[in-house]
């Protein structure tokens, strides 16, 4: 099964690592755009076709929270959204997780078994919701069942 | 640890967070054991530098030295993957790291009840380096050995201080 996510990092070395430690977790087939920052990554973003974002906090032009408050406020998007950041104190996480409502969060550096524990309770939360519909992320969930 | 200065002034209070930061993202990351060493010079070599600053309840400025071998090592084992010194994907790699301490260095910081924010990293790749730092400023440098080669980790502190490398 396909998963098309988005890569937000202003790091092409952590979009990389990123990338492959997202095809080691077997989760699903990943099929990947990248955005070098929150400004290209509200560019390239399509609701239609982008299932899952992995965005980074620090990041020129337009930062990773940045970002995540322009999807959600002004796109009104619910897009799966998974910051991997260096950003690691809980007042951050708190403006993340809470005011934000990102879906996901992993400190750097992280390693594939990292990525799956935080990834496969946001699949699971997008199954619920897609239950009843079929659609695609309840079943992805049925599958990893 | 080997210093600049003679004293420990104020604004390098909880400094030994920066090179407690290093040594264990050195560790992990790129699976380096690094001791200190009192050399100061790294040598007349090929060099990559990264500096990153923490500003708030601290104003200093973090800057890591890998000498050629070292810092291939170090990208190598971090990015799970060759990168050429030569290449721009060095200084996103080194600068990555830099930007992973510094994350680490925020995290032991907020821990002690010190808030700070990271910027964006510079990197710089040259021969022959020496950093000096303004009058005035305090600095704290401690160069470390390691399996592919030395490196070195410093922090400078003080209110508009700025380097000329």
């Amino acid at each position: 099964m396909d998963i098309h996510a988005m890569v937000v990092d202003d790091s092409g070395i952590m979009r990389k690592m990123v990338m492959r430690a997202l095809n080691e977790t077997k989760l699903a087939t990943f099929v990947f755009t990248e955005a070098v920052d929150g400004a290209d990554a509200l560019t390239k973003f399509d609701p239609a076709k982008i299932q899952m974002m992995f965005v980074d906090w620090n990041m020129p032009n337009m930062s990773g929270i940045e970002l995540v408050r322009a999807l959600r406020n002004e796109r009104s998007s619910k897009v799966p959204i998974v910051m991997i950041t260096t950003e690691g104190t809980m007042g951050k996480v708190e403006e993340a997780m809470d005011q934000c409502a990102v879906n996901g969060y992993v400190i750097k550096p992280f390693t594939a078994e990292v990525l799956t524990k935080k990834i496969q309770p946001v699949i699971d939360q997008m199954a619920q919701g897609q239950k009843k519909s079929g659609g695609f992320f309840g079943r992805l969930a049925a599958k990893l069942s | 640890m080997a210093t600049e200065t003679e004293t420990i002034g104020p604004e390098l209070k909880h400094s030994e967070c920066v090179q407690e930061a290093a040594v264990n993202i050195f560790g992990t990351t790129c699976k380096l054991t690094v001791t200190p060493q009192d050399e100061n010079q790294v040598g007349n070599s090929d060099v990559v530098i990264a500096i990153i600053s923490l500003v708030g309840q601290v104003e200093w400025s973090i800057f890591i030295g890998l000498p050629r071998a070292t810092a291939c090592a170090c990208a190598a084992r971090f990015a799970g993957f060759e990168i050429p010194f030569e290449s721009g994907d060095m200084g996103d790699a080194v600068g990555e790291l830099a930007n992973i301490i510094a994350g680490d260095v925020k995290a032991r910081l907020d821990a002690r009840g010190v808030k700070a924010d990271i910027s964006l990293p510079m990197v710089i790749r040259a021969q022959d380096i020496q950093v000096l730092v303004q009058r005035n400023a305090r600095t704290l440098k401690q160069c470390y050995t390691s399996e592919p080669g030395p490196l070195w980790v410093g922090v400078t502190a003080g209110k508009g201080h700025s380097f000329v490398i």
